[in-house]
């Protein structure tokens, strides 16, 4: 069977770190061409271009375009990937769906939700694949949470914490602008992960509330630090955070309690650090695998899971992690689009979360529950 | 110098907190001296079990017994009167004692309403003595730890703070509760004033309220889970902090979490509880044994700092980590304290104004709860 083309466009971290890997290690995938619309920076007298500068420079092999005109006039691509920032993300969607391509779109998937309702139709009439890189929905640990939530081990579920803080990141002094731009936001940057979990766990909310914080030192209305809490018809309650000043080894990552246990996770998936801090790529020995010591723990009233040992009148042990799990999200597409198998990330569920942002954002503003609708 | 007179000590109620927060505490101290008791029921042994439910004249014989307060209020020898009944007969006892000259220590939560708070608050100024709560928990071997962090400004500017405190379903908490709430019921005002109090105590009053609650298992008004988020004054160095204070009857963790602090300079996650209830109730250690107080290594807070704070932490990753040995829990200091103020030797610790905030933020998170909103704190 003739491998599937993919288009990225974009040649920024999103395209090189989160997508090329593991692109480049689903052999169905074949690379077929860029669009990034900033040329080529000059080769400096006497010296090369630096690697990871330009596609035409990493990638000479592949086709590359610099507008997106002939982009989408390219027939043999199948696959676009969508990896530049969020203000572009309706408008070439849009552009791809109408050249018939399936499409894969970066988060957050839209700046607004009417937007992200645009594209879904325009995908559904036009009959390709539409989805969102919600690529956490893959993370090591969120599978272990997700496993142990779907056999029921926490019971009725009364209070779930997803965290997801940041140790001072370089993103923070580039969020410069006192107003608040399209798409731009700790909200839409790493709430769109979080929010995303929480929606795939326990579903629509009822009810949004939200505190925004700016603690980069200046005034600004662009969040880098936000608590939104989703209140639901049932007893849940969902806290969803991130911290930009977090100075923590392994942060807290998922909190979960209900009437038969709990689950508590510190760190988080290492895929992105061992590409970034130690060259590594998918197929690696080790790669996508957390140590054993950073593992989930379970702790439940009755005795659920193998390994558990009895401890302060509660049954404890840790849960397996996840692993290698964005190469799966693209193995995954794989199967859904040679027809074999339904997606697991529906863009609906994504416009639901940029409803969330949408309403958190309000509520941060006029300081109480803004009902979901 | 002879020693000062012991002060003389007379507590309403002999129930378990009595028997368990208030006397190993005061029995010890040679600051105070027991003199009475009110139990309203007399001795008596259930002929079923063949047992004698705990009582007062059985246990101290020496020490006299009232059945009612009126005729233990004019005991001359009592001079400190310890309010440990059921929370809504606190702040008629409390006014009834301070009328009859006594120094108070009213048992949390202070009183059912910020209303009736303010009313004991306004007798005990009449009076000119000591009044206060028994916030105990702000000598937790867990809390004082934090808050010596906190004195000595290990996290820099501090932007968020949870401070939780989860019990494991308790006989006390876990029954129906039927479909109303009644003022000084539920979780907020049996649990929740000690998580408000800790947060008072290391943060001030708050500027803001929002609050949610929820009955779990039992449909009913009346709350056994509360998260209440408090803001602070947007002028000042608060104004970036964000205070959230959770309870809840579900737990099922064997250390369930209790404080996850941090700031610009740091962090500082603990599990774990004090352990001084389960010494006295389970080991039945004497609050005077060497051992009494101190958490068990497996309890101790991670601390994560930008420079170096505290002996047990190592580099690691261009950050200092370390498990931080916690204090020892006190409660004696507790009624140290307490005799102290009643000396006028030091200031009062526990001021009944901080429980008293702590019950209005209790109704303004009910309140909060069912308009959906923000609300300021007045």
């Amino acid at each position: 069977m003739s491998r599937i083309k993919v288009g990225i466009i974009g040649y920024g971290g999103s395209a090189k770190v989160y997508h090329l890997p593991f692109i480049l290690s689903v052999p169905e995938l074949e690379l077929h061409a860029f669009l990034q619309r900033s040329e080529a920076p000059p080769p400096t007298p006497g010296s090369d271009v630096p690697r990871g500068q330009h596609c035409t420079v990493d990638f000479p092999d592949v086709r590359h375009y610099r507008t997106a005109e002939t982009f989408f006039t390219d027939e043999e691509i199948e696959l676009v990937v969508i990896c530049t920032g969020p203000a572009t993300h309706a408008e070439l969607a849009l552009q791809a769906i109408n050249a018939g391509k399936n499409v894969v779109v970066e988060k957050p998937f839209t700046c607004t939700s009417a937007e992200a309702d645009e594209v879904i139709q325009a995908a559904t009439r036009k009959g390709v694949i539409l989805t969102v890189y919600q690529n956490r929905r893959y993370d090591s640990d969120f599978l272990a949470l997700q496993d142990v939530v779907g056999r029921g081990h926490l019971g009725t579920i009364s209070e779930a914490e997803f965290h997801h803080d940041l140790p001072f990141p370089a993103m923070l002094t580039k969020m410069t602008s006192p107003e608040r731009r399209p798409g731009i936001g700790m909200a839409y940057t790493a709430g769109s992960h979080s929010i995303d979990q929480a929606l795939a766990l326990f579903g629509r909310p009822r009810g949004v509330t939200a505190f925004y914080r700016s603690l980069r030192g200046i005034q600004s209305d662009e969040e880098d630090s936000f608590t939104i809490t989703l209140s639901y018809d049932t007893p849940l309650l969902v806290h969803i955070k991130t911290n930009a000043q977090t100075m923590m080894d392994r942060p807290l990552t998922y909190f979960v309690r209900g009437s038969a246990g709990a689950f508590v996770k510190f760190g988080g998936d290492v895929q992105i650090k061992q590409i970034r801090e130690k060259g590594m790529a998918p197929g690696d020995e080790g790669f996508g695998e957390e140590p054993e010591d950073m593992w989930g723990e379970l702790t439940t009233v009755e005795r659920v899971r193998e390994g558990q040992v009895g401890r302060g009148g509660f049954w404890v042990g840790k849960v397996p992690s996840g692993k290698d799990g964005y190469r799966k999200y693209y193995r995954d597409l794989v199967e859904t689009l040679r027809g074999r198998k339904k997606f697991a990330i529906d863009p609906a569920l994504s416009r639901d979360g940029i409803r969330v942002i949408e309403l958190a954002t309000q509520s941060a503003k006029e300081g109480r529950t803004v009902r979901f609708a | 110098m002879s020693p000062p007179k012991p002060i003389g000590v007379g507590i309403v109620g002999y129930g378990f907190s009595t028997r368990t927060f208030h006397l190993p505490f005061i029995l010890p101290n040679p600051s105070y001296r027991l003199v009475a008791f009110v139990q309203r029921h007399d001795a008596a042994t259930d002929s079923r079990t063949g047992k004698t439910a705990p009582h007062c004249t059985i246990d101290y014989p020496e020490a006299r017994r009232y059945k009612g307060h009126e005729e233990f209020l004019e005991d001359k020898e009592v001079e400190l009167v310890i309010i440990a009944t059921g929370h809504s007969s606190h702040a008629a006892l409390a006014i009834a004692a301070l009328k009859a000259g006594k120094h108070v220590v009213v048992e949390k939560p202070f009183c059912c309403s910020s209303q009736e708070a303010d009313q004991v608050i306004a007798e005990a100024k009449k009076s000119g003595k000591v009044l206060t709560v028994f916030q105990n928990r702000r000598y937790d071997s867990d809390f004082r730890t934090l808050q010596s962090l906190v004195d000595q400004n290990v996290f820099g500017q501090i932007t968020e703070a949870e401070i939780h405190y989860d019990v494991d379903f308790p006989p006390w908490a876990s029954g129906n509760p039927g479909p109303d709430f009644k003022p000084g019921g539920g979780l907020m005002f049996g649990i929740g004033c000690h998580v408000l109090d800790q947060a008072m105590a290391l943060f001030g009053q708050p500027t803001s309220v929002t609050g949610f609650y929820r009955s779990l298992v039992h449909p009913s008004k009346s709350d056994n889970a509360f998260t209440i988020v408090l803001q602070y004054d947007p002028s000042g160095p608060q104004k970036d902090l964000l205070v959230t204070v959770k309870g809840s009857i579900v737990s099922n963790l064997v250390y369930p979490l209790k404080y996850f602090v941090r700031g610009f300079d740091g962090t500082f996650i603990k599990h774990g509880e004090d352990p001084q209830e389960p010494q006295i109730v389970s080991e039945g250690m004497a609050s005077t044994d060497p051992k009494f107080g101190y958490e068990h290594p497996d309890t101790y807070g991670v601390l994560t700092t930008s420079k170096k704070a505290h002996d047990s932490q190592q580099e690691k990753k261009g950050k200092w980590v370390g498990n931080m040995p916690s204090l020892k829990g006190d409660y004696m200091g507790y009624y140290e304290d307490v005799a102290k103020a009643i000396r006028g030797e030091k200031e009062l610790v526990v001021k009944p104004e901080t429980s008293r905030d702590g019950i209005r933020v209790i109704e303004l998170a009910r309140e909060s709860a069912e308009l959906g909103r923000t609300l300021p704190f007045a």
